[in-house]
């Protein structure tokens, strides 16, 4: 128990989010981290509907392997080329925080999840047509904050095959926009500075299903339906549309000692948000699908550890100029066991890479995800 | 052990990865945009105002009596003529010799007059004079300092000296003997005042600053024995002025001051005047449209003048003209008392006109910082939109420049020319 907290305190005195830049993966209102636990990140996103650290499927509370208490932090180490040029750029990100607990059938939760994660920064210089004269530039625009899935939710096991699970979604939080421009002092002329926050609502409810027709079989599904949702910017009402709605399974197979071979299939409609974008923000409908293998190490402090490897394949939300981003990626990860088995740490490394509008980005995820069962 | 050893890095993992995440933070972006940037372009337009301003006025005088920083002692043959007056309106009319009970100043000697002199752009005369005339009488208006004129007469000469080029450089001390006899005349007459004229006599052109009493280093100084006594020490006196009694402390303004005697008048109709004798300030009122400065970015606001040349007195050389903010507000109606609530120079108007008297044609100034400080909300304005033009050497230099005004034909009369950006509509992708 002493190890967590001592992680624990240390991960509060650490700093905050990093930025990073504007990217195929950052395009519209951000980049969408999947809202899956490491484990299942590892995995190719295959088990996120069986995975309680996923917070996807509300039945997922119910299964005995969660913890109560599980946080993630995901970096992302990202090059993006364009025309022979290539930039490198590095963001922090923090997707998930759950708690859980439960009595007897029924668990309950509440947890933060990243839905879309908009921040990114970039400076460059150009030049600029001022009164007849072509005057040198610079051009600073960065974004920070994301809209997060704040979920409150309940799982119910109606017998030893089935757990019904029902989540109530807020969708909430802002992004924190500044754009300027800037002239060399001695042109005279004088720069533009814009700072914006942009705040969002929304609501939605999902409804989860777990199901074991037989003893090496799990299926999870689950769908969320989209509520209104709003952007306000600064005291305005921006625009309003509606959260996505959502439906993903997942077919476990455990037939094979030690050993786990999961798929999955989730269809996000994201293009419900496209009022709230201009009418330039490029939206598309997205699936994503993803296989992933699962095997039993050796045991650490009586508890078992996991090794695993998957493949996904997903479209990403925004476009560039009406082209689709799509995200093909290889993972891998292990499970480790800590503290006599009541945590463990899930650490996965995820290969990604996505190219549209004539520019290719290749990055690199390093998930870690802590699970504490007190 | 084995598990000890596996279990060490794992829980490292955590906080390693936020470190290497922190330590890596890049923001170079220059390669992926503008293609993977959108939204990100700014609109910029150009539009001209013209006609620019709604009231031009030209205001004088600059800097009010007795507030120049150096009083300029000018002769220019017909065209320029400025003179200083100094005031010494209490002079020691009593003395206590040592060892003695106090008793009436009944012997002068030694009297002299130090004042520093500056070199001005005016080339120094090979030989010149710098003469001291007693122009005193208190029953004169002291606001008409004009009416001193008749005094600059040789029957009123105190004391003159000689000064020749080759023993002044670049600035000093001189020091003019006056007629101790005359001196001893006004010490000993109750109520009387010694003001003192000095006038720059030569045959060539030649003009002077003559520091004033605001610098009390080298300011003038008035000294005089009053014993034949050397242990006597002689009395000094510093300018001092008594008059007018009323309105109240306006007397100390007039301590030193300059006046003017002959000047050339620079002034055109239809035209805006900015320095010259008596020193003259612009006054420019803007009336800037509500969309500009309500919902746009300002990035560069040029005030255009046409330039109209004044001929004559060193029409090459170079004027320095400041823009200042006006501050006063809408319920100061008097112009010229407006024109004297300024937001320091430099404040808001970086940029300076610099100019010849003689120069024609189009001069530009930047205000663009002065048209974001205009910016109104919902048109509500705390503050007219104004600026005043004025001379870097107001006061103390005949320069001046004339500009065409309001009134003027379409192509000659002010204009601004703005680039700004309308809105900025980023945020929502």
């Amino acid at each position: 128990m002493r190890r967590p907290l001592r992680l624990l305190a240390l991960v509060a005195i650490l700093p905050g989010a990093l930025r990073a830049q504007g990217a195929l993966s950052v395009q519209g209102y951000g980049y969408p981290t999947g809202q899956l636990g490491s484990a299942s990140v590892a995995l190719g996103g295959a088990t996120g509907e069986i995975d309680p650290s996923s917070a996807l499927n509300p039945a997922a509370l119910s299964i005995p392997s969660r913890f109560s208490v599980y946080m993630q932090v995901q970096p992302e180490y990202r090059r993006t080329a364009v025309g022979g040029q290539a930039d490198r750029s590095t963001t922090m990100r923090f997707p998930s925080f759950i708690v859980t607990g439960g009595n007897r059938r029924l668990t309950a939760g509440l947890s933060a999840t990243t839905l879309l994660d908009r921040t990114w920064s970039n400076v460059y210089s150009d030049s600029q047509l001022v009164g007849g004269t072509l005057l040198p530039s610079v051009l600073t625009a960065s974004s920070n904050g994301a809209i997060t899935d704040a979920r409150a939710a309940i799982a119910y096991w109606l017998n030893a095959r089935v757990q019904v699970g029902l989540g109530l979604h807020a969708l909430t939080g802002e992004n924190r926009l500044s754009f300027g421009r800037s002239f060399d002092a001695s042109t005279g002329v004088g720069g533009v500075q814009q700072l914006t926050t942009i705040n969002y609502s929304g609501r939605a409810v999902s409804l989860g299903l777990i199901y074991l027709p037989t003893k090496v079989l799990a299926v999870g599904a689950s769908a969320r339906l989209g509520g209104g949702m709003e952007a306000r910017q600064d005291a305005l009402d921006l625009a309003s549309a509606t959260v996505p709605d959502r439906v993903g399974v997942t077919f476990a197979y455990t037939g094979i000692p030690n050993t786990t071979i999961a798929a999955r299939f989730d269809h996000t409609g994201w293009s419900s948000m496209r009022d709230l974008g201009t009418a330039q923000m490029s939206v598309f409908d997205a699936n994503d699908v993803g296989i992933g293998l699962e095997v039993v190490g050796p045991r650490i402090a009586g508890a078992p550890s996991y090794a695993r490897l998957g493949l996904r394949d997903r479209g990403l939300p925004f476009g560039v100029n009406g082209d689709k981003v799509g995200e093909r990626s290889i993972s891998g990860g292990i499970a480790i066991p800590v503290a006599r088995g009541r945590g463990q740490f899930d650490i996965s490394l995820q290969r990604a890479a996505r190219s549209a509008a004539g520019a290719k980005e290749k990055a690199l995820f390093l998930s870690i995800g802590l699970g504490i069962r007190p | 052990m084995i598990r000890r050893l596996l279990r060490a890095p794992v829980l490292l993992a955590f906080p390693v990865a936020l470190l290497v995440g922190a330590c890596t933070e890049r923001l170079d972006t220059a390669s992926s945009c503008p293609v993977l940037c959108p939204g990100q372009t700014l609109d910029i337009l150009d539009t001209i105002l013209d006609p620019a301003v709604v009231l031009d006025t030209t205001l004088q005088t600059f800097p009010l009596l007795g507030f120049e920083s150096g009083l300029l002692v000018a002769t220019r043959g017909d065209t320029l003529d400025t003179r200083a007056i100094i005031r010494f309106d209490t002079l020691a009319r009593v003395f206590s010799p040592p060892s003695d009970t106090a008793r009436p100043v009944s012997y002068i000697d030694s009297a002299t007059l130090s004042v520093r002199l500056a070199k001005t752009g005016i080339k120094v005369p090979q030989t010149f004079y710098l003469d001291a005339f007693d122009v005193g009488d208190t029953t004169l208006v002291d606001s008409l300092p004009t009416t001193l004129l008749p005094f600059f007469t040789a029957g009123r000469l105190l004391g003159s000296l000689r000064i020749d080029s080759a023993s002044y450089i670049d600035s000093g001390t001189v020091r003019i003997v006056l007629d101790s006899a005359k001196l001893r005349q006004i010490v000993s007459t109750p109520g009387a005042v010694l003001r003192i004229g000095l006038q720059l006599r030569s045959t060539e052109s030649g003009a002077f600053l003559v520091t004033s009493s605001d610098d009390a280093t080298n300011g003038p100084l008035l000294r005089y024995r009053v014993s034949a006594d050397t242990l006597v020490a002689a009395v000094t006196a510093r300018p001092l002025s008594l008059f007018p009694r009323l309105p109240l402390n306006v007397n100390g303004d007039l301590v030193d001051y300059l006046l003017v005697a002959d000047a050339p008048d620079i002034r055109k109709a239809g035209r805006f005047s900015v320095g010259g004798f008596p020193g003259r300030r612009t006054y420019l009122r803007f009336n800037l449209p509500r969309w500009m400065t309500d919902s746009t970015a300002v990035l560069r606001a040029q005030l255009e003048f046409v330039q109209d040349p004044v001929r004559g007195l060193d029409e090459r050389d170079s004027l320095t003209i400041r823009a200042q903010v006006v501050l006063a507000g809408n319920a100061t109606t008097d112009l010229n008392r407006a024109a004297r609530l300024l937001a320091p120079a430099g404040f808001f108007v970086g940029d300076l006109l610099r100019v010849a008297p003689g120069d024609s044609g189009v001069v530009k100034l930047e205000i663009n910082s002065l048209v974001r400080l205009w910016r109104t909300n919902s048109g509500a304005q705390n503050i007219p939109s104004a600026l005043i033009l004025r001379s870097e050497l107001e006061g103390s230099s005949a320069f001046g420049a004339n500009f065409f005004g309001l009134s003027a034909a379409p192509g000659l009369r002010p204009r601004l020319r703005v680039s700004y950006v309308p809105n900025i509509r980023f945020g929502q992708p």
